[in-house]
């Protein structure tokens, strides 16, 4: 990915975003590839990706980071090409009432290193063609088992719409598996 | 005890990108929970680390370069390239950088950091070096290669980083070199080969002045106070 001149001030702004998200980007990047190498690079190209888009009127720039992070990322694991049978049957679990932060980090701790790679890479192949927030959401969920509500709080928009746009992105798959 | 925040909650913490309520409820969470500090100081660990091992400038150098085809390091792999001599019998071969990054088509190269008092910097070839200072390696190949880092201070040869594996693409190296006290001309190698090999070999062959099957990539500095 080639990287666009800048003048001076937008150098500092760069580098403010560098040094305030890059880090949080990096380690979103390493933990879907699990490689360190490759994920400097998913967060050079987020940055790239970032200043390549219009962003305006968007969400703070920590979530449209992460989505760029997420894209980027799963776009890689994309190119690998592997399915694992994991996201064979996709369900969206409704957010359990009244449960404390406590459950929900334990609940997330139960998904096992191995078990995440694998629902990442059969996530890849199934959000091909899918905008950014859908493959993130889908990440958040399937893959690292985010509740809705943190969906939401992270990218910005409703828990009524994460569920929407998941449960959409589920029947595009099923029509997909429908057509193959 | 379990945890009581996930990583992105600390994510969004760090990065000052929470409602004020939301923030309020993981001080409070931190202030009880153990293990989400200690979370927390990991990844402020791992957030330094991070800039060492891509400063700032260097990254903003990658993604907004002042002149369309330049690179951040583009000046440094030019004149390391200057130095490249072969110290000892050596297999030595170097092809000149790609423009993309800091990849090096068919060829290792690396780059030194030095960090202390809070500045870190991009070593060239002659630059001076302090007692306390923290080197760390970053090394960029096209092909999977096995790589150390060796040094020849005024008291001796020394391995920095024993020899390991590293993918296509760019590394960096695990370990940190702490610089002691001693003073003088000191020369740091990069030892790589697509083989395995013994890094500790490699120093007794140099120390010996004996033929090493390694390629020897030579970085000069000045250790001074």
């Amino acid at each position: 990915m080639s990287a666009p001149v800048a003048s001076d001030a937008q150098r500092n702004e760069v580098e403010a975003l560098y040094r305030r998200y890059g880090p949080m980007i990096h380690r979103r990047c390493r933990a879907l590839l699990g490689n360190d190498a490759e994920a400097q690079d998913c967060l050079q190209d987020t940055f790239i990706g970032f200043l390549k888009g219009n962003w305006r009127g968007e969400a703070q720039p920590f979530t449209v980071l992460y989505r760029v992070a997420t894209y980027q990322a799963i776009d890689r694991l994309r190119k690998r090409g592997r399915w694992h049978g994991r996201a064979t049957d996709l369900k969206v679990r409704e957010d359990e009432p009244d449960t404390s932060l406590e459950e929900q980090a334990a609940a997330k701790q139960t998904i096992a290193e191995s078990e995440r790679v694998e629902w990442a890479h059969d996530l890849a192949i199934l959000t091909k063609g899918e905008d950014d927030f859908t493959m993130t959401a889908a990440t958040m969920h399937w893959v690292e088992g985010h509740t809705l509500e943190e969906i939401a709080q992270t990218l910005g928009v409703t828990r009524k719409t994460v569920s929407a746009r998941l449960s959409r992105f589920m029947e595009r798959v099923a029509q997909k598996r429908e057509v193959g | 005890m379990s945890r009581k925040l996930t990583d992105l909650q600390l994510e969004r913490f760090l990065a000052d990108a929470m409602s004020p309520a939301e923030r309020a409820q993981v001080d409070a969470a931190l202030g009880s929970s153990p293990e989400d500090a200690e979370a927390l100081r990991l990844m402020k660990a791992d957030t330094e680390a991070l800039m060492v091992q891509l400063p700032p400038a260097a990254f903003v150098e990658k993604v907004m370069p002042t002149k369309p085809g330049s690179r951040a390091f583009g000046a440094w792999w030019a004149a390391l390239a200057t130095f490249a001599a072969v110290v000892v019998a050596v297999v030595f071969w170097r092809s000149s950088p790609v423009e993309d990054d800091l990849r090096v088509k068919g060829s290792v190269g690396w780059k030194v950091l030095a960090s202390g008092k809070g500045a870190v910097r991009t070593l060239a070839p002659k630059d001076a070096i302090a007692p306390g200072e923290t080197l760390s390696f970053q090394v960029t190949s096209a092909e999977p290669r096995y790589v150390a880092v060796l040094s020849h201070a005024p008291d001796g040869w020394f391995v920095y980083a024993p020899a390991v594996r590293i993918e296509s693409g760019q590394s960096v190296l695990q370990t940190a070199a702490l610089l002691d006290e001693t003073v003088g001309d000191e020369t740091l190698f990069l030892a790589s080969s697509e083989a395995p090999f013994d890094a500790n070999a490699v120093k007794e062959a140099l120390s010996q002045g004996a033929a090493t099957v390694v390629t020897i990539e030579p970085l000069p500095l000045l250790k001074r106070r």
